[in-house]
């Protein structure tokens, strides 16, 4: 009973005006995306520069964030994210004061002297970069003094811890650059690269539009008044349900697993023509592992409110997740795990940083998809607490489990 | 084999809504018409023998099994709920393979029935027509062939001749007739034709309660001797109206021949006549409200 009506309901998603425009949305910003990215190129000797990497070593945070600090002071333009959006703050003469004061602090020299030192930097051309952490100042001094910074300025500045790292942007050696180049070729073997950027940018889509089809097979009963008859037949509550979350599930990852291989044709000759060996089942693994715990939480995390409330609210809950997950819950745009219900990692290379992400990937990635199945258990409850009328609550909610006539 | 419905002392509350009071009832095989207004109780009380519902308190039994069986109940009964209708976008056949593989039914059962059922309900020639293209008529009896494709012994239809014009009014009730041979057909409805026309056994709702239940002839009784036919002037109308319940009407030129319940023969002129299914509604439903 549960293949015949798995296959059904499959059935009934080819149907569906909203399956074909997922696909529609899917396809174009796979196209949009996906098409910018370049493979790493195989660095010579005696190149002009081979590009920026991020330093770990805290006096190149510490040196590279004063650089920004005293650029930014002396446009008074300081650049923040406070919700994820890029918002420009400009300092009163009070504020500036106090910016003012931790900038003595930080190069341990006078106000005067460094302002002087600074006017003559920008007016004067071909003078090079001077200003330096004083070394009196500690690694955790220097944290406190940004925190007192960020007070100033406000929040999502470029002085918050999370963004520290990324002030350390150091000029790559040629050695570096080599050894980047390696790992892209011999241990991500040009696919994976491509498979974590393909995993990146569909996991921002997937994060919310499988949360429509949710609501929408939910809604589709009671739209059609079916749910009566469907409540009164024999089949049991996690048949119907099962059978319903697994053939949205099925049928929106197919599109991705078809895009998958566009893209890994794609890497694979980018592969051959760069001399690696390919893995061929890389964009399996990555979309099972990676993009599936997304796909299934969001569409069973809708399914299960919509089943629930008997209306579009999954979709607001939804978007609100996905905002957070997409705009707020990064420590870098670019490469970010974490917690988050979308990682990202949106950078052909760096097969080392892949590797220290990597298992708080799977912690992360086992967690959603526990909850997705939590979600699926759950929704068979309330299908079955449905059927039977309710139970002897009555709520705003629990006004859907009951029909008085 | 028991091959009826017996309901004891079944209450329903919504909230502080008291939707059933202390109904008993047994539904004996055969057409059984359930009777009353809007808001009476009888959807809940279908949704109740359906399994939809939980009673409050009470016992009902469905064919000797306690309606708390779910899974045995509903392999047992057909229920075509009030304003039937399935997704849009499937045909007639998809509709009926779907709720047929719903009911349990196997690949090769459903091949066998699914025509056996839309032949029955006069849909042989629209396998292919979507249901967004269906007529009301048309979805209520593919309602019923969807309802009668596991061969049940109860068959549960709430309302089902809202809303259709006549001709497709009769061709229903028709239908209800045929297939109530052998089962159970329990028939939810607040029009009195329908009854009159369909069944033996009836029970009257009003207000939660149960004010009648026995065979139609019984409840012609009760309005026996208290229906009366009188022709009067235009101008007496009105004065009728706000004396007595008037069941009907007919214009002759100047003069209209009015049908009324009396408990006695007060008005002059006029005659006792036979009550029909409907007089004899209108007289307890009058009861009813005077208590």
């Amino acid at each position: 009973m549960f293949m015949s009506l798995f296959l059904k309901e499959c059935k009934i998603w080819c149907k569906s005006i909203l399956f074909y425009a997922y696909i529609i949305i899917l396809f174009f910003f796979y196209v949009t995306q996906m098409r910018s990215e370049s493979a790493i190129k195989r660095p010579r000797p005696g190149e002009k520069e081979y590009g920026i990497t991020y330093s770990e070593n805290n006096s190149d945070i510490m040196n590279g964030t004063l650089k920004v600090l005293l650029n930014e002071y002396y446009n008074n333009k300081f650049v923040t994210y406070p919700m994820g959006f890029y918002k420009p703050v400009i300092l009163s003469a009070n504020e500036i004061k106090q910016v003012e004061k931790n900038i003595s602090k930080l190069t341990g020299i006078t106000e005067k002297d460094w302002k002087e030192k600074l006017d003559h930097y920008y007016e004067s051309k071909n003078i090079k970069w001077s200003f330096y952490i004083t070394k009196d100042i500690g690694y955790n001094e220097f944290l406190s003094i940004m925190s007192d910074l960020e007070k100033v300025i406000g929040k999502g500045s470029k002085y918050s811890a999370k963004a520290l790292k990324g002030n350390a942007k150091i000029a790559k050696t040629y050695e570096q650059a080599l050894k980047e180049y390696d790992e892209f070729l011999k241990k991500d073997k040009v696919t994976r690269a491509y498979a974590r950027v393909f995993s990146d940018y569909m996991g921002i889509v997937l994060a919310i539009l499988p949360a429509f089809f949710g609501v929408a097979r939910v809604l589709q009963d009671k739209r059609s008044n079916a749910s009566a008859v469907i409540y009164s037949k024999k089949c049991s509550s996690i048949i119907i349900v099962l059978s319903r979350c697994l053939a949205i599930i099925v049928m929106l990852f197919i599109p991705v697993l078809i895009l998958s291989c566009f893209s890994l044709v794609e890497s694979l000759y980018i592969a051959k023509t760069m001399g690696a060996a390919p893995d061929y089942f890389v964009y399996l693994k990555f979309c099972i592992g990676w993009l599936l715990p997304i796909l299934m939480f969001v569409s069973m995390l809708s399914y299960f409110i919509t089943e629930l409330t008997n209306s579009i609210l999954a979709l607001l809950i939804n978007s609100g997740i996905w905002f957070v997950s997409v705009f707020l819950g990064f420590d870098s745009p670019l490469i970010s795990v974490g917690w988050n219900l979308v990682p990202r990692f949106n950078i052909i290379g760096m097969h080392g940083m892949f590797q220290e992400i990597f298992p708080q990937l799977v912690k992360n990635r086992i967690l959603y998809s526990i909850l997705g199945v939590f979600m699926i258990l759950i929704s068979i409850l309330i299908y079955s607490i449905k059927r039977e009328g309710g139970h002897k609550f009555y709520g705003k909610i629990s006004q859907n489990f009951n029909n008085q006539s | 084999m028991n091959t009826e419905i017996v309901l004891k002392n079944v209450n329903k509350f919504y909230g502080k809504n008291q939707a059933l009071k202390d109904i008993s009832l047994t539904i004996p095989n055969g057409m059984f018409g359930l009777l009353g207004r809007n808001g009476a109780g009888k959807t809940t009380l279908m949704k109740i023998l359906a399994t939809l519902h939980n009673a409050d308190t009470g016992k009902v039994m469905i064919c000797g099994l306690d309606v708390e069986e779910r899974a045995k109940i509903r392999d047992k009964i057909g229920y075509l709920p009030q304003d039937f209708t399935m997704y849009g976008t499937m045909s007639v056949y998809e509709v009926m393979d779907y709720l047929g593989t719903l009911a349990g039914l196997k690949k090769k059962e459903r091949a066998l029935r699914i025509p056996q059922m839309l032949d029955k309900v006069n849909l042989q020639n629209n396998y292919k027509t979507k249901v967004k293209a269906m007529s009301g008529g048309m979805r209520r009896r593919l309602g019923i062939a969807q309802a009668l494709l596991n061969n049940p012994q109860v068959l549960i239809v709430d309302e089902p001749t809202a809303g259709l014009d006549p001709e497709e009014r009769v061709r229903f009730r028709n239908l209800l007739c045929e297939i109530a041979d052998q089962r159970i057909v329990i028939l939810s409805t607040h029009i009195v034709g329908d009854i009159e026309a369909t069944c033996e056994n009836i029970a009257i709702l009003h207000e939660g309660e149960l004010c009648f239940s026995g065979k139609v002839s019984e409840l012609l009784n009760i309005a026996k001797g208290k229906i009366y036919i009188a022709e009067i002037s235009k101008l007496e109308l009105e004065e009728m109206k706000s004396k007595y319940i008037v069941t009907g009407m007919l214009t002759k030129g100047s003069k209209v021949e009015v049908r009324f319940v009396s408990e006695d023969n007060s008005f002059p002129y006029a005659r006792s006549v036979e009550p029909n299914v409907e007089d004899a509604y209108l007289y307890l439903m009058n009861g009813k409200e005077k208590v």
